[in-house]
């Protein structure tokens, strides 16, 4: 079971995510990301093609954040939402990935960044895998 | 609320000692007045800054100015001057939005000629200047156009006819950064970029057309071309998706490279690299190309802004000057009097703006007596300001001044708290005319979530840093 809050940040817009697994993590992730994105409307509008995604990183906190930062460079150049995730592989260094989504032709909020700030892949008290996301809008 | 201790130095100068237990190099500076600090200790501002002395080659000290607020790696507002060419270059102390500036435009019209045209021009500039997310400009760059925007900036624009020969010496750096590369932009940056020159964005960028409310330095008003109630207009927008980018894929690049050097730092966003190494060198190479883009976008935008002013006055609208164009998110390889030396140094400037004073070679003839235009934009509703860089900026604080106001409440925050039609409609009834994407962004950009502009120019004012010479309030705000 996954779960995203968004604790309040004064410059930009920071959630907190937190699941069972390392995939379910990713996607809560993402869906935080697509809420800020989209302002939490769903867009009725065409299928954008699916991608293919793969990212390697140094460690599971910099794989969350370079994931993520891959995902909103397609959604600026592709002006799509990519609201579901696939995963077909997935370590600590690694995630190979297929995305699908909606084409949109205009975002709620422009996120110029997602930063490395306070983000930490860890696994809190009740044994779940939880991070700190924080977008520069 | 993080306990760090802060002394006061004067009035508007408070420091953190120097701690080799923290891994500060040097101290931290905070200027601002002591009404201020209880809002600056109330975030985590402080806690960054003293991480930013922990920066390899940092000189003399870690500063913010008074509208600083929390950021992600440097605090915003933030200036850090690094050896050079031995210390570090971070992309995190320029942050996602490279040359995120500011330009002001002088119009010959007095508020009387613009008043009964005040919703045409509204409408006319809302049309013509794109903004908002996910909206292309009327521009697509081929891959050749692109290379010539990053390397020549706005002087492009300028070849292309979407700018005037003059403007060139009024903005900063003449609009153009020598040693970009376009070699060291990537495909995605480039890719965010085509289609986005002469659009303005989201969020907190905007162009507000203003009245000139009050003169205080005479002389310099007269030589920036500014008089009372005079019409002038404000862009305030940066490097698009471009720059954001071009941080992206840097910040990520240093995450590895730091291990190479033996960089160790406490907060991730802080990545750096010696600027004479291999990575450092292609971040600044690129950093200079995503700022040509957005002076290039700054430009266009100006282009934009004098054709619908042509379109609303025909021929009786007379010319539209630029007075000035500043960066207030950038790196710059500067000369500053350091230890009773000049020596060359790579100056940091995350929120913050080059403020440079008289006498400085950099500066057009016409600026040399008076300093260089300081921008500084308050929040949609409220004041912007007009100010002169002071030879106290050069003493204090390596030629900076502040940027803005500095927010003081979450987006969330401001949403839950403001409608964005009910402020909308206030602003009409003050004589603002506000065209927006959304009414979100209206709510998230209100005046409450903003520091009090006016206490953050009196202090650079009174420390010596930056002069004022006028203050501006708007009649029209255009955002996305």
């Amino acid at each position: 079971m996954k779960s995203i809050q968004f604790p309040a940040h004064v410059a930009d817009v920071m959630i907190l995510v937190e699941a069972d697994t390392p995939g379910e993590l990713f996607s809560a992730a993402l869906e935080g990301m697509n809420y800020i994105l989209t302002g939490g409307h769903k867009q009725k509008v065409n299928r954008a093609s699916d991608v293919y995604v793969e990212v390697t990183s140094g460690d599971r906190t910099s794989l969350l954040i370079d994931f993520l930062s891959e995902v909103l460079t397609l959604s600026y150049v592709n002006k799509a939402v990519y609201n579901d995730l696939h995963i077909l592989k997935i370590d600590d260094k690694c995630i190979r990935a297929r995305i699908m989504g909606s084409e949109t032709n205009r975002f709620a909020e422009e996120i110029k960044g997602v930063s490395y700030h306070m983000a930490n892949v860890k696994s809190n008290a009740s044994g779940k895998l939880t991070s700190y996301v924080l977008f520069d809008i | 609320m993080i306990n760090i201790k802060l002394n006061k130095i004067n009035k508007y100068l408070w420091e953190i000692p120097k701690d080799p237990d923290q891994g500060m190099l040097v101290p931290c500076q905070v200027f601002a007045m002591e009404d201020m600090i209880e809002d600056i200790v109330k975030d985590r501002s402080l806690m960054q800054l003293r991480n930013v002395a922990s920066l390899p080659g940092i000189r003399k000290a870690a500063m913010v100015m008074p509208d600083v607020h929390e950021g992600y790696g440097f605090p915003i507002g933030g200036i850090a001057a690094m050896d050079y060419p031995g210390g570090v270059i971070s992309p995190g102390g320029i942050g996602y939005d490279i040359n995120c500036g500011v330009r002001l435009i002088l119009t010959e019209f007095a508020q009387a000629q613009l008043a009964p045209h005040l919703e045409a021009l509204s409408g006319e500039l809302y049309k013509e200047i794109p903004s908002g997310t996910g909206k292309g400009g009327r521009i697509q760059l081929n891959s050749q156009e692109m290379n010539k925007v990053l390397k020549y900036g706005a002087a492009w624009a300028v070849q292309q006819g979407y700018g005037e020969t003059e403007d060139l010496e009024r903005i900063e750096s003449g609009g153009m950064l020598s040693m970009a590369d376009p070699h060291y932009v990537s495909e995605h940056a480039r890719k965010r970029g085509y289609d986005q020159l002469g659009t303005i964005g989201a969020g907190n960028h905007f162009v507000e057309v203003d009245i000139v409310k009050e003169l205080y330095d005479e002389g310099a008003a007269r030589a920036f071309g500014l008089s009372a109630g005079q019409v002038v207009v404000l862009v305030h927008t940066g490097s698009r998706g471009l720059g954001h980018q071009v941080a992206t894929d840097y910040i990520r690049l240093m995450q590895t490279a730091m291990e190479k050097y033996d960089i160790r730092l406490k907060d991730r966003e802080l990545a750096c690299a010696p600027f004479n190494s291999s990575e450092g060198q292609q971040y600044f190479k690129a950093m200079c190309a995503a700022a040509n883009y957005a002076w290039c976008n700054r430009e266009i935008i100006t282009w934009e802004i004098r054709n619908a002013w042509k379109r609303v006055f025909g021929a009786s609208g007379g010319n539209l000057k630029l007075l000035y164009d500043v960066a207030h998110n950038i790196a710059k390889i500067e000369e500053h009097h350091v230890d009773g030396l000049t020596q060359t140094l790579l100056v940091h400037r995350k929120g913050a703006t080059r403020a440079f004073g008289p006498g400085s070679r950099e500066l057009p003839p016409e600026f040399c007596a008076t300093g260089q235009p300081v921008l500084i934009p308050g929040s949609m509703g409220t004041a912007s300001y007009v100010l002169a860089g002071d030879r106290g900026s050069m003493d204090l604080t390596f030629g900076s001044a502040c940027h803005g106001a500095g927010r003081r409440m979450s987006r969330h925050a401001a949403k839950k708290i403001v409608q964005g039609p009910q402020l909308k409609q206030e602003l009409r009834d003050l004589g603002i005319y506000v065209q927006a994407g959304s009414f979100a962004g209206i709510a998230e950009e209100a005046p409450i979530a903003y520091k009090d502009v006016n206490k953050v120019v009196e202090t650079v004012h009174k420390a010596g840093i930056a002069r004022k010479v006028a203050r501006l309030e708007p009649v029209v705000v255009i955002k996305g």
